[in-house]
């Protein structure tokens, strides 16, 4: 049985263009799946679609043999738990480098998101700052590098 | 069928169908006026149709194009000067010009009046010092123009200034190689291309003189408005003044679809994004002393000589009229305003954030819906609210015998009904501010949160309302401002015996208690002053 399963997905921002036409394909957990083609071609589109970013025209997606979408229901965005990395950063610019890190793991324990932090400031040393919003380390830094 | 409703009800949540709901009641006012157009028409009807018509057609049009004109002129030239030259002052002056905005027509109208009058200061000047015996009366159209113009040529001046200043120094440097004067440049190249904003200005102008109430009132003149109110006040006719309203409505939606017919195909953009914004031409000889006179002048005229006047009669009457009453009233003033600004902030951010989130030509629809109100002049509104909330009342008349009450108007003699009203007149300016904050913060922020876990409305609350904070508190302060000036709605919809400091200053005017009205005037100029200043700083990005 297929980890993430696309069954026949058309999508369109408006009806006379089709961006994706039938799209189906299976992954299975751990493949890496990567999706070439033109720029406009669909590809950021059909990952918004997976994500729940956009709604399919038609077509259905499972993960675990779990229906994610169909014509009749769809899963919000949020319930999905799929990750999703930006093409340019999203990083919260009012937030501190610290609450940054624990606003994506803020479902843990404290003791655990404590914990997780340390460690991820330690890798990317970035523990002096972690007080600092993000917006004052960006700031900053440009000024570093002119 | 079945899938398309499925469809819609997969897009539906709890943020989308509040904007509905908002957008229903704010739409359903104008809406029944056109309901109710055709009921029969009465002998008050037959009456101004026979009578009055042509004269409230005549002075809404000499009124709106005469001041469009002088503020296209005055606005033009002030944002051309302060965007493309440098001189002494400059800088006090970009800013100092949009103060205007912060005294209402009304209360230019009755300070100019007296100013030109028998006793009035100028006069009086003449008579004694130099023995003219002069009196120029200014209450006619031409003194109503001159007054709407020294009140809302900041609109012009703005919305043009905001243009120039994204221009490309290019335009003047090739017009300069190609041997071209100041003079040609501005008649060639700078007003050719700033016709969409100008029209986009002088559209705000227009909309403010069909809506106001107070100068025509205090004047004389008989337009749209004042006739609404008339039949109103004096004859309690309801069908009457949703003709009339209806009347005033279509000439608004004329001036709306030909503000989007001549600003079509006006919008010019650059290929290149890398644009070397205007670099400002020093000023010098004889064209410095005209460029600092015009603009003194023009500042002198529309706020200095205003202030200074209040200012005297304000030191002549505050004793009196500081009294513990006059505290109440301010008191309320303040609260109704504080009040109504948060709910239409709630109201604009729901339909703003429900509205980026559903896209489409659903959202599309919900937004324009939502702005409707601004264009449509506040007697009109007033109303449509009256015919609305008076039809509530109707059928919730079976509740309100249950509660044990005789009064079958419930809702129409309070509060709801005023904040209603302002809701749905101010609600496009703070809905317009709170989607440009969306647009700058975009989706990705957003998107970011609700891949991590976060639901919409946590994800609002963590990171939208955070990020799009200076966006709310503009949009605070512009209806904050609109709110607290606003006069024609807050006359027809107050409560019984419900003061204002704008419904102040016009009984002290009726009157003829002028030096009494300008200690609330100041009061209310003070007011608008502070917040422009802040809303001013803001949009700068400076931290206050």
């Amino acid at each position: 049985m297929a980890y993430l399963e696309l069954k026949n997905l058309d999508f369109s921002y408006k009806k006379s263009e089709k961006i994706l036409n039938n799209i189906s394909f299976q992954i299975e957990k751990g493949e890496i799946l990567a999706v070439l083609g033109e720029s406009g071609s669909g590809k950021s589109t059909l990952l918004r679609l997976i994500s729940g970013f956009e709604i399919a025209n038609r077509g259905c997606l499972n993960i675990e043999n779990q229906s994610i979408f169909n014509d009749l229901h769809k899963i919000p965005i949020e319930k999905r738990g799929i990750g999703f990395v930006f093409q340019d950063y999203a990083l919260f610019p009012h937030l501190t480098v610290e609450q940054n890190i624990r606003f994506g793991i803020n479902k843990l324990s404290k003791k655990e998101q404590n914990k997780r932090v340390e460690e991820l400031l330690i890798t990317i040393e970035l523990l002096d700052y972690k007080k600092n919003t993000l917006m004052n380390f960006l700031e900053g830094n440009n000024k570093e590098l002119h | 069928m079945l899938k398309f409703l499925n469809k819609i009800w997969t897009k539906l949540n709890s943020w989308s169908f509040l904007s509905i709901l908002s957008v229903v009641f704010v739409s359903t006012p104008i809406i029944l006026i056109g309901f109710n157009v055709f009921n029969p028409t009465n002998e008050i009807m037959t009456h101004i149709i026979e009578n009055l018509l042509t004269i409230y057609i005549k002075n809404t049009l000499i009124l709106s194009l005469g001041t469009g004109f002088f503020t296209i002129i005055i606005g033009v030239l002030l944002a051309y000067l302060v965007s493309f030259f440098e001189f002494p002052g400059r800088k006090f002056f970009t800013w100092a010009l949009v103060l205007p905005l912060a005294i209402p027509d009304y209360i230019g109208a009755y300070v100019y009046s007296n100013i030109f009058s028998y006793t009035g200061y100028i006069p009086t000047l003449l008579r004694n010092k130099f023995n003219i015996a002069y009196n120029l009366d200014i209450m006619n159209n031409y003194g109503a123009i001159f007054v709407f113009t020294i009140c809302f040529y900041p609109y012009v001046y703005l919305v043009v200034k905001s243009f120039l200043s994204r221009q490309s120094s290019s335009l003047v440097e090739v017009s300069k190689s190609l041997g071209k004067n100041n003079f040609e440049i501005f008649f060639g190249v700078i007003l050719p291309i700033s016709r969409g904003a100008i029209i986009g200005g002088v559209t705000l102008v227009i909309l403010e003189v069909l809506n106001a109430y107070g100068l025509p009132y205090y004047f004389g003149i008989q337009t749209f408005s004042t006739g609404i109110f008339r039949v109103w006040f004096s004859f309690k006719d309801l069908d009457s003044a949703i003709k009339m309203s209806a009347m005033l409505l279509i000439f608004t939606y004329l001036i709306i679809i030909g503000e989007k017919y001549f600003r079509k195909n006006r919008s010019y953009s650059y290929s290149n994004t890398k644009i070397k914004y205007i670099k400002r031409e020093v000023l010098k000889g004889k064209f410095k002393i005209f460029a600092l006179i015009f603009i003194s002048l023009i500042f002198v005229i529309s706020f200095i000589v205003p202030i200074t006047q209040l200012i005297y009669w304000a030191s002549l009457t505050y004793s009196t009229v500081l009294t513990r009453e006059f505290l109440m009233l301010f008191t309320n003033s303040l609260t109704i305003t504080l009040i109504t600004t948060i709910i239409i902030l709630t109201i604009s951010v729901i339909i703003a954030n429900s509205v980026r989130l559903g896209r489409g030509k659903f959202a599309f629809i919900i937004s324009k819906l939502a702005t409707m109100g601004y264009s449509v002049p506040g007697a009109v509104i007033a109303i449509g609210m009256l015919l609305f909330f008076i039809t509530l009342d109707n059928k919730l008349v079976p509740i309100y015998r249950i509660f044990g009450s005789e009064n079958t108007l419930v809702l129409t003699m309070s509060f709801a009904l005023l904040i209603s009203a302002y809701v749905v007149r101010f609600l496009a300016i703070s809905f317009n501010n709170v989607e440009s904050g969306f647009d700058k913060i975009g989706l990705k922020f957003h998107e970011a949160s609700r891949t991590l876990g976060n639901g919409i409305t946590k994800t609002f609350w963590k990171i939208d309302l955070p990020m799009i904070k200076p966006s709310l508190i503009g949009a605070g302060i512009l209806v904050f401002i609109e709110i607290i000036k606003e006069l024609p709605l807050t006359l027809i919809l107050r409560p019984f015996n419900f003061n204002t400091l704008s419904t102040t200053i016009k009984q002290y005017v009726e009157d003829e208690m002028l030096p009494e009205a300008a200690v609330p005037s100041l009061i209310l100029i003070f007011i608008c002053f502070v917040l422009l200043f802040v809303f001013n700083k803001i949009e700068k990005g400076k931290k206050i």
